[in-house]
């Protein structure tokens, strides 16, 4: 039965040391030589560790220089595409305005937006969203952000936590690259930033021709004691290709 | 009487039941609008002008636009992007129609486009290096009377990178932050995660591509060539393949079994640099392994029991 024991325990020793993960530094290559075997790119020997004179010729092509020159400026579009095809960036958003009407009855209101976005070939695309003006009534009061559930475990512009019972304003999206967006109860809250400033992402992938969809959920839920009057906010959503 | 106060009663529970169950009123101003060119570069001498064409399309409901400049950054983890005032750029900037008048706010009907210039104008004393900005259009939706109500503002950005260079050339200078593998020891079956950043520390911003290759002890390889990226002086990015997810390079996935050489290679400036690191893991089927010892213990101590 000893025989069996042995085995076992390394085997578990090396599943634990497994599981930790332990780290490892990467090392630098010494030798510049090396061929990528992929078909397409063969790299050069003794290549430059960098170069503090890269011409305009050497990534924009022979005429650029003289163009340069000419012109004294040189304008390039960096997308790639088919040449029959205008490269381009589209948004389309089926609603503009949110309007929380059962707030006040209920308690809380959930109002949806959905943005599609299409672009041409495969572009990157960062979709961001950020309170322009927090809701805010004409005397002043306002409404803020949530902070979510947990006061141990806040969530943040940039990080979703559980939001059930709280008061304030946050939202989430199904279609987003960020995972704690995803899950129904997590929400956000939003940066203020005014007409400039901060904007957190929640979308930041490839967009082919076919496109995305992302469905913005913005939820609303006022203290019972808030100041009446009409509150009013501007939720801002820029979608930009990526540099 | 007693009927009438019924009746009246039920008028006006019915009239609140049905008000409930409306659905809110739909404020329905659908936006689709196109911008073109999606990224624009521009390499520019002191002393100069420049008009950059971007054309926006409007497919969606007519609609008030504001054309807008703003200089653009990320954050190293690309968890928030900043646009801020162009203010300190040493760069005019202005916009203008085909009719060289200028261009502050305009309305767009359904189905119709707008061609609008974007006036560069260098001063001979701007200094030499990159400045990235945003070209956006940004929609001006009416704020409603409703009790809780708020507007949602749709910004479309093309980003502008804009260098000043006397010469025409740059500084490309860009190192390997990180590149490693989350761990060291794994699993046969287990995907294998691979992070590899890139940092550019030149002046200027710079185009890396390259590969990152996988080599196993029995002489086995496979290659996953880097999507190319432009990456921002002064900037941080992760580099991807086909097989990127999340904040991963790569995500390996296979049947893997012993010592495995992981290496970068990463080209910038049209493969005039290059950057290489190595790192290696390792992979042994414990699962499997571990199923068969306690299959066989199990076995061995009910074969005991029997006898």
């Amino acid at each position: 039965m000893k025989w069996a024991v042995l085995p076992t325990v390394l085997i578990i020793a090396g599943l634990v040391v497994s599981i930790k993960g332990v780290s490892v530094q990467a090392q630098k290559s010494q030798s510049p030589k090396y061929t990528i075997e992929s078909g397409t790119l063969i790299l050069q020997p003794e290549l430059e560790q960098s170069s503090e004179n890269y011409d305009v010729t050497e990534r924009f092509g022979q005429n650029s220089k003289k163009k340069f020159d000419e012109l004294g400026y040189l304008v390039i579009g960096n997308k790639s595409t088919d040449a029959s095809e205008r490269p381009f960036i589209r948004l389309k958003l089926d609603k503009t305005q949110l309007v929380f009407d059962s707030a006040e009855l209920s308690g809380e209101s959930v109002q949806k937006s959905s943005v599609s976005l299409l672009g041409s070939g495969s572009t990157n695309f960062i979709v961001s969203l950020r309170l322009q003006e927090q809701f805010k009534n004409s005397f002043g009061a306002t409404i803020q952000p949530t902070n979510c559930d947990k006061e141990s475990s806040k969530c943040t512009p940039t990080l979703g936590q559980i939001w059930k019972r709280a008061y304030g304003f946050g939202y989430r999206a199904t279609g987003s690259t960020e995972q704690d967006l995803l899950k129904e109860t997590s929400f956000r809250p939003f940066f203020i930033s005014g007409v400039m400033g901060k904007s957190a992402v929640l979308f930041d992938n490839e967009v082919d021709k076919k496109g995305s969809l992302l469905s913005l959920h913005f939820k609303l839920r006022p203290q019972p004691q808030t100041q009446t009057g009409i509150y009013k906010g501007t939720v801002v959503v820029t979608v930009s290709a990526d540099y | 009487m007693k009927f009438s106060r019924i009746l009246t009663a039920f008028v006006l529970i019915a009239i609140a039941c049905v008000s409930f169950r409306l659905p809110s009123p739909v404020y329905a101003q659908q936006i689709d609008l196109t911008v073109t060119p999606p990224t624009l570069e521009v390499l520019i001498k002191p002393d100069m002008q420049a008009l950059l064409p971007y054309t926006v399309i409007n497919r969606g409901d007519s609609v008030g636009l504001r054309p807008l400049i703003r200089t653009f950054s990320i954050s190293k983890q690309r968890e928030y992007v900043e646009y801020g005032s162009v203010e300190k750029v040493p760069i005019k900037l202005s916009f203008i129609d085909e009719n060289s008048e200028t261009i502050d706010a305009f309305v767009l009907a359904k189905g119709s486009s707008k061609k609008i210039f974007l006036l560069l104008d260098v001063p001979s004393a701007a200094a030499e290096g990159d400045y990235s900005l945003s070209f956006m259009v940004e929609t001006q939706p009416e704020l409603l009377d409703k009790q809780y109500s708020a507007r949602i503002k749709s910004q479309v950005a093309s980003p502008l990178l804009i260098t000043i260079t006397k010469t025409g050339k740059t500084q490309i200078k860009g190192a390997i932050s990180i590149f490693e593998i989350a761990g060291s020891l794994f699993d046969s079956f287990d995907p294998i995660p691979v992070t590899l950043r890139l940092k550019n520390e030149g002046k200027n911003s710079l185009n890396a591509g390259g590969a990152v290759t996988v080599r196993g002890s029995f002489g086995e390889s496979a290659t996953y060539p880097l999507q190319n990226q432009n990456v921002l002086s002064n900037s941080e990015k992760l580099m991807t393949t086909k097989r990127a997810e999340g904040d991963r390079t790569a995500i390996l996935k296979g049947f893997f079994i012993g010592r495995y050489g992981v290496s970068a290679s990463v080209v910038l400036a049209d493969g005039t640099v290059q950057l290489n690191r190595s790192t290696r893991f390792f992979a042994f089927p414990f699962k499997i392994v571990l199923f068969g010892v306690l299959t066989s213990f199990v076995g061995i101590m009910l074969l005991r029991k029997r006898r």
